[in-house]
């Protein structure tokens, strides 16, 4: 990657500034417009002249916007500058017409643009339009957009507390804030945590009695190892991922038509966690494994990739027809790879120059060729009920019972790619001028070699995942940071830019960014990394000194409790009931395909529960699944950074009066009362599926003594001896599930 | 014991917070900043002090209701542009109340109430398709999903009963876009609206099975032990108890929730004013006078939605669907009106009647009796709550086609509403994603309704 386009062109300008002082030579073309237009368009025009909605519609940083003028006609006649409006308005004795309108250019000033119009307007070739932002983005460089350093390990005074190199930049802030960490966790609850963490079940008893029985030194690691290469570890982690790329089975326009072939994606996901494929090409296939597959069509994996452009498919539909709102779907890619893979908004750039990051129109719309030039799926609408326009996919044989259509849910490239134009003030009827396809030029200006032909995603995917890409990696490991602490070192996980509070550890995020790039990209090694640290081990009890003195707990001097999401509740409630299905989730019961025939007034509404686990519940756009749509679950209508955790009465009556939990609380009493025949044994497994960890005496009593009182009341009213003992521990296993030990997770 | 974490993630439910603040901390000062729901001061007096909104879904005609046209009628049939012919409207009008406000037979009731009504005739959107002109009428969105209108005003004003949801969304079913009408979006979930299905069971999960009922206290108490042992050891972190108090709460509604839909305490004559027959436990009667029921019990924002994204008042044929539609609301709103009034309530509840867009008052020239959507013209109405009742503002031509006078955005229609509330609409904003969202966009100029 080149030196980004903002401090190449400052380079510049000092360049000029010292041939200016030093008097030598004669000055080339190009260095008159460095040394003196340059700096005299950007400080004396740009303001008003400049973008989409420049005064007078004449844009003044651009070669082009120059030559053509504006509202008032040209202002360039030849190389006279006499007869050229834009001289002539510098000199005009009528303050009216004069500009620029506050203070008039100085003479050094209006001859230097004199000899610029002399010269024949020379412009740098490979930057049609200024970079606006310069100066001001310079003088206070964002940490984010600088490149990642690999950074010295800090020294620490008790080393011995550092089980690897992440404790030393955790323990070294804690050191100067004299903040003593809490002791290191019980043994079960560390193994709770870390087992719902990476695959968002809880443990088994046979893996809490092996854990706890295990004396050698290896036990974390093969319990981590072996959570790493379960299934559950894929399914948990691909469901963070499906939040930011905002999955659904249907498409979320009025009609909210079922895309069958959605699913194929959400497979792809998880598949490639399961994997571990590196994250580089992760991206790379989901933003342009249609071309990969294109340039290798005899490999039989072909198919998938084509399948991960899923990511692209995915962006909502809007209107009643099909495409009716084309730049609104490229506009939801664009907001998508921006969050979601780059931590930034750019979507906020396609009707003004992004108010804070220095993302341009021209940016935008650099991107947005990318994409015009490529071919969405359409899922049939009201107004245009055939579906069209899904990549056909060549399935091998074997692969046919999971992959029952030979269609895939995926992009394509146009027949016919080009750049696109600027829509002015964001309105698609407004069309400004062309803007090649390009990269975000404050990072990279250089220009993308896109073979002919071609809508240049590869290029672009290349670009974002790659190892100098400031961003890319650091967000990544960001996430990944707050799947295990609840929060990222960067507070908001899907925004990098200007005006998110810098990370409360940046060599830690540089560290674990630059462990990612020197380790093929492996997210599972990332997770390694942080599961077999210390400060995953700590407890989450927290001291008065630490809450005193970093009441947010910024420092992690004690290990963050976290309320279980909408889908590892679920997930665990099944887990511990035994109800929960093994399997991967197969297709949704969608009617068939020639007959989907919804409208707005008619709109395809159906929820599809079963008992597997919640990635593979059938995601609808227009209304959630009632459960995850109370429990704060991510909405896909939107890339979603982090879940919320909203604690409403609404949820209590789901728990306590509801008929999932009451299904399950059964089931968990039947499981619960098979083990054994002895009340206290009975007692001690429901408290290990529960809460994976065994019980105390008093806990014991107290719910023995619960138990008996339940039988006798629910005796008095009518059951007979057997039904009550059997209606207790429903109530028992209820109670459980409800309670605040089996939601949060220490 | 030290002082328990206040944390950004703390959320309550709508209930219990001053009694968290007073066993945690003993200082009931502190409750407005642990229970988000707990009633906040707007940014100047208010007029009015909460809202109830009806939503017609469909695109009510204007000109067949609330903004009638006698020179429709006079030029029935004229060609005005291309195969299209200005079409009258088959229902007359008449002037209504002191004010003489004209509206069309459609509504001899609310006619009545004329003199509380400020019919606002010069609305107009951006979208012209249900979908995103139903988001568009409720969050101000022109493009995607954003928090709607509701969950904007409790996140403003917080809720005066702590036993109540702050918004609620009386909605047999769904109209278009389903849910995310009332979804509270990026703004905290306790804002977004609770559904209230009428029939059997409005609130989902009230009751426990009968065959448990009698054991449940005990149940809950068990639940609370087993809590409280889990929160000894960790008195720092105030989400715990709050998902306790969240338990309290959910038997607090249990409670209360009976009694707001018992009806055997209004009278004959209330009844009679909504048109409400005593067995009655659905119609729109009956979610009318339930509004003024949550409204009396402090509920801070109710919206009622007549119907859902079917059978509604998109009448591209068959107008005449509009006899029915309308008397299935007429009556109970009026009656809401006058009930409101009698009780003094009027003055301190803003009503809203709304729609997402007007309908053409010129259709195409073969005949199809009815109307297509019409996002440059329609009307809205206001009353209650401080509006200057008996009054038009704005105004369409002749024929209802153009705005001739005070034309109303969707982003001033939103304006002037949280301007009665107290709100500079401006300064209503919430932090989300690296800059500061609110209700109106960029947009918004607040309406002389006053």
């Amino acid at each position: 990657m080149k030196t980004c386009g903002s401090k190449l062109t400052v380079w510049s300008i000092s360049i000029g500034m010292m041939l200016a002082g030093s008097g030598v030579a004669e000055e080339k073309p190009q260095d008159h417009f460095e040394r003196h237009i340059r700096p005299l368009l950007l400080a004396k025009c740009a303001e008003c002249h400049s973008g989409s909605t420049a005064d007078g519609d004449l844009d003044l940083t651009s070669h082009k916007g120059i030559m053509v003028g504006g509202t008032g006609g040209k202002i360039i006649k030849g190389k006279n500058p006499d007869a050229s409006a834009l001289f002539s308005r510098l000199v005009a004795q009528d303050e009216d017409l004069r500009m620029p309108p506050d203070e008039p250019l100085s003479n050094e000033e209006v001859q230097a643009v004199r000899k610029w119009i002399e010269l024949g307007l020379p412009w740098p070739s490979d930057e049609p339009t200024l970079h606006t932002k310069t100066s001001e983005t310079l003088s206070d460089m964002h940490w984010a957009f600088e490149p990642v350093s690999q950074p010295e390990l800090p020294e620490v005074n008790d080393s011995q507390w550092c089980w690897n190199e992440l404790d030393r930049f955790i323990l070294t802030s804690l050191e100067a804030k004299k903040l003593q960490p809490s002791g290191d966790t019980e043994r079960a609850t560390w193994l709770r945590r870390v087992t719902l963490d990476l695959t968002g079940l809880p443990p088994t008893i046979q893996e809490l009695e092996k854990f706890l029985n295990d004396t050698s030194d290896s036990r974390v690691s093969k319990v981590v190892e072996g959570l790493l290469s379960s299934r559950g570890y894929a399914e948990r982690q691909a469901r963070r991922w499906l939040d930011v790329a905002r999955y659904a089975d249907t498409s979320g326009d009025g009609t909210d038509t079922p895309i069958p072939e959605a699913r194929f994606y959400r497979d792809w996901v998880i598949d490639a966690f399961a994997a571990d494929m590196p994250y580089e090409q992760f991206l790379i296939e989901q933003l342009a494994g249609d071309i990969l597959a294109q340039q290798h069509p005899e490999d039989p994996e072909s198919y998938r990739k084509i399948i991960a452009t899923g990511y692209i498919a995915m962006s909502r539909r809007f209107g009643n027809s099909k495409f009716a709102s084309m730049h609104q779907i490229i506009d939801d890619t664009l907001d998508t790879v921006g969050r979601s893979m780059l931590g930034l908004s750019i979507g906020c750039a396609r009707c003004h120059h992004h108010k804070f990051d220095p993302i341009t129109t021209e940016d935008y719309y650099g991107l947005y060729g990318y994409f015009a030039s490529t071919q969405y799926p359409h899922a049939g609408t009201e107004h245009q009920k055939e579906r069209s326009d899904l990549p056909e996919i060549s399935v091998p044989e074997d692969k046919k019972g999971e992959i029952e259509s030979p269609f895939a849910w995926a992009v394509s490239d146009k027949p016919k790619v080009g750049d696109a134009s600027v829509f002015i003030g964001g309105d698609p009827a407004k069309k400004g001028p062309n803007v090649p396809r390009s990269y975000l030029a404050f990072l990279d200006s250089e220009s993308p070699k896109i073979p002919d032909g071609s809508s240049g995603r590869l290029e672009l995917a290349k670009w974002i995942a790659s190892s100098s890409n400031p961003l890319t990696a650091r967000v990544i490991v960001n996430r990944i940071w707050q799947s295990h602490f609840g929060r990222g070192l960067v507070p908001n996980a899907s925004n990098f830019g200007v005006q998110s509070p810098p990370p409360t550890h940046p060599e830690l995020l540089d560290y674990l960014a630059t462990e990612l790039v020197n380790n093929s990209w492996s997210l599972k090694h990332i997770h390694r990394l942080i599961v077999t640290s210390h400060t995953y081990h700590l407890s989450s009890d927290e001291s008065e000194a630490q809450h005193a003195n970093d009441e947010s707990n910024s420092l992690y001097s004690h290990f963050p409790r976290q309320r279980m999401d909408a889908e590892t509740f679920r997930d665990a409630t099944l887990a511990t009931s035994g109800l929960l299905e093994q399997g991967s989730g197969g297709r949704h019961p969608f009617p068939p395909t020639e007959k989907l025939q919804y409208s707005q007034g008619k709109p395809f509404s159906f929820i599809f529960d079963h008992q597997r686990r919640s990635v593979y519940l059938m995601t609808p756009r227009l209304n959630k699944h009632p459960m995850l749509a109370l429990f704060d679950g991510a909405d896909a209508n939107t890339t979603t950074a982090s879940r919320g955790e909203s604690t409403v009465p609404l949820q209590s009556l789901f728990i306590v009066n509801g008929s999932f939990v009451s299904e399950q609380a059964h089931a968990f009493a039947e499981r619960i009362q098979s083990a054994s025949k002895d009340y206290e044994h009975r007692i001690q497994t429901a408290w290990k599926l529960a809460y994976a960890r065994p019980c105390t005496k008093d806990e014991s009593k107290t719910a023995g003594d619960y138990l008996r009182r339940y039988i006798e009341s629910r005796k008095e009213a009518g059951s007979d001896s057997n039904l009550a003992e059997s209606e207790a521990w429903d109530s028992i296993a209820r109670t459980l599930i409800a309670s605040n030990e089996f939601i949060y997770i220490d | 014991m030290f002082k328990p974490r206040r944390r950004e993630a703390l959320v309550l439910g709508w209930m219990g917070a001053a009694a968290i603040s007073r066993t945690l901390v003993g200082d009931e000062s502190r409750s407005a900043q642990d229970n988000p729901l707990a009633p906040k001061p707007p940014h100047f007096p208010a007029k009015a002090k909460r809202v109830i909104q009806i939503f017609l879904p469909g695109g009510v005609s204007h000109v067949d209701t609330f903004d009638p046209k006698a020179a429709l009628q006079r030029d029935n049939g004229k060609l005005i542009r291309k195969g299209r012919v200005l079409t009258a409207s088959r229902w007359s009008h008449a002037p209504g109340g002191e004010s003489g406000l004209e509206i069309s037979d459609l509504f001899p009731n609310l006619r009545e109430q004329a003199d509380e009504l400020c019919l606002i005739r010069s609305m107009h959107g951006d979208k012209g398709d249900h979908f995103e002109a139903t988001l568009s009428i409720h969050s101000g969105a022109m493009v995607g999903t954003l928090p709607g209108i509701g969950a904007w005003v409790s996140f403003g004003l917080g809720t005066e009963n702590p036993n109540l949801p702050s918004h609620v969304v009386f909605c047999e079913s769904l109209p278009y876009a389903g849910t995310q009408a009332w979804d509270s979006n990026f703004l905290p979930a306790y804002h977004q609206g609770t559904r209230i299905v009428p029939g059997k069971e409005p609130i989902p999960n009230l009751h426990p099975p009968v065959e448990r009922a009698a054991q449940q206290s005990m149940e809950l108490e068990f639940l609370r032990g087993l809590n409280q042992k889990h929160l000894e050891a960790r008195q720092s972190d105030t989400r715990l108890a709050a998902r306790m108090f969240a338990y309290d709460a959910a038997v607090g509604l249990q409670k209360v929730a009976p009694d707001v839909f018992d009806l055997s305490d209004e009278s004959k004559a209330t009844l009679d004013l909504y048109g409400l027959k005593a067995t009655d436990k659905t119609s729109f009667a009956w979610q009318c006078l339930m509004a003024r029921r949550l409204s009396e019990r402090g509920v801070r924002f109710i919206e009622l939605i007549d119907k859902g994204a079917n059978g509604n008042w998109d009448a591209h044929s068959k107008m005449q669907s509009y006899e029915k539609l309308a008397k299935n609301v007429d009556q109970p709103i009026a009656g809401l009106i006058a009930d409101l009034k009698q009780r003094g309530l009027l003055d301190e509840t803003l009503i809203v009647c709304c729609t997402e867009f007007g309908r053409s008052p010129d259709t195409k020239e073969e005949a199809t009796d009815g109307r297509d959507h019409y996002k440059n013209a329609f009307t809205c109405w206001l009353a209650g709550g401080g509006v200057h009742g008996g009054t038009a503002y704005g105004e369409t031509d002749e024929h209802g086609i153009s705005i001739v006078e005070n034309p109303a955005h969707i982003h001033d229609f939103h304006a002037t509403i949280l301007n009665l509330l107290g709100f500079d609409h401006e300064r209503l904003t919430y932090f989300y994603n690296g800059r500061d969202f609110r209700l109106t966009g960029l947009a918004g100029t607040v309406l002389k309704v006053t």
